[in-house]
């Protein structure tokens, strides 16, 4: 990484950002999603007077689970991304000192 | 959680003013405040042969901004100080928490989610100025049939993120922070001095997070759709 010269520290970062990162974008797509349904059958009542409830909030609530994997499948994209960049060729150790 | 810290400066002063002004807002304006004084500090005294604090904010800086524009690209470099002023500000923030007497003003959701709202707010700002309505293909996806479901996907997608980066950096920093008030109430000063280093690190991380997602989310707002 950045400011770590040595390559323990960095691996250690490394790990601690996937670790960090992946697991919270999932859940919060979820959670999203449910609140967003749970407004809109909120506001189709009170405003319109329609009694969707639960079928908005179920709906909404599955679209933000498939928008929390598409999260966990972009982040792992990108992970598997720089792995490779990092095993390349062209990329040995002195390039990884100069990032 | 607050009540269990045994002395608060920040407390004191609320009382003896007689004003109710919350701890993470002073612990934020504490903040600024020692950023300021290192911007004034660092820039009286500026000096071809950097010495002292203006080498450590050039390589600071200067790793960051080599980080942006490897991973952004050239036009990274337009973006940068937002980013930069993330990264230094929340890190600020985050240290404050270790000096005994202060909480770290990150432990609470309201700065975090101002934080988060304004990098929600600002990218989408920037990609709407780049690519005008055009913006609206970073959110169909690959295939033309399924525009219209990646649209609501993407949409719930793109309003988890300032969700994720909020909380993330909350649990993180109120964490420790409670781990470092158990530990002191077992074993005074023998078991917090080690957690102090592991904390520094993390806490590092957790601020360069903060950086990181934001640059990830800039490029994916100024780079082309797909």
């Amino acid at each position: 990484m950045l400011f770590f010269n040595k390559q323990k520290y960095s691996d250690i970062a490394d790990l601690l950002y996937v670790a960090g990162t992946i697991g919270l974008h999932m859940v919060s797509g979820t959670f999203v999603g449910f609140g967003l349904g749970w407004v809109m059958d909120h506001y189709a009542k009170k405003w319109f007077d329609w009694n969707t409830w639960p079928w908005l909030t179920m709906g909404m609530l599955a679209i933000g689970i498939a928008a929390g994997f598409r999260n966990v499948y972009l982040d792992a994209k990108r992970f598997q991304r720089r792995e490779n960049r990092d095993k390349g060729p062209e990329t040995d150790d002195s390039r990884r000192d100069q990032d | 959680m607050e009540k269990m810290h045994p002395l608060l400066y920040f407390d004191l002063i609320n009382n003896a003013l007689g004003v109710h002004i919350p701890i993470h807002v002073w612990y934020t304006w504490m903040a600024m405040t020692i950023l300021f004084l290192c911007g004034v500090l660092v820039r009286s005294r500026l000096s071809l042969i950097p010495g002292g604090l203006q080498n450590f904010f050039e390589i600071v800086i200067n790793g960051l901004e080599d980080f942006v524009v490897t991973n952004v690209g050239e036009q990274g470099r337009t973006v940068f100080p937002v980013l930069c002023t993330l990264f230094v500000f929340i890190v600020t923030m985050n240290y404050i928490g270790l000096i005994p007497g202060c909480d770290a003003p990150t432990a609470n959701v309201n700065t975090n989610a101002a934080m988060a709202v304004f990098v929600f707010l600002y990218y989408n700002f920037l990609g709407i100025k780049r690519w005008g309505f055009g913006y609206i293909k970073h959110f169909m996806g690959p295939m033309a049939a399924l525009a219209p479901l990646m649209l609501i996907i993407e949409f719930v997608s793109h309003l988890s993120r300032p969700l994720s980066l909020t909380l993330r950096l909350f649990g993180n920093i109120k964490g420790e922070e409670i781990v470092l008030m158990l530990l002191f109430f077992l074993a005074p000063v023998f078991s917090t001095i080690p957690m102090y280093f592991l904390f520094l690190l993390a806490k590092t991380i957790q601020a360069f997070i903060f950086f990181i997602l934001p640059m990830i989310y800039l490029k994916g707002a100024l780079e082309h759709a797909h």
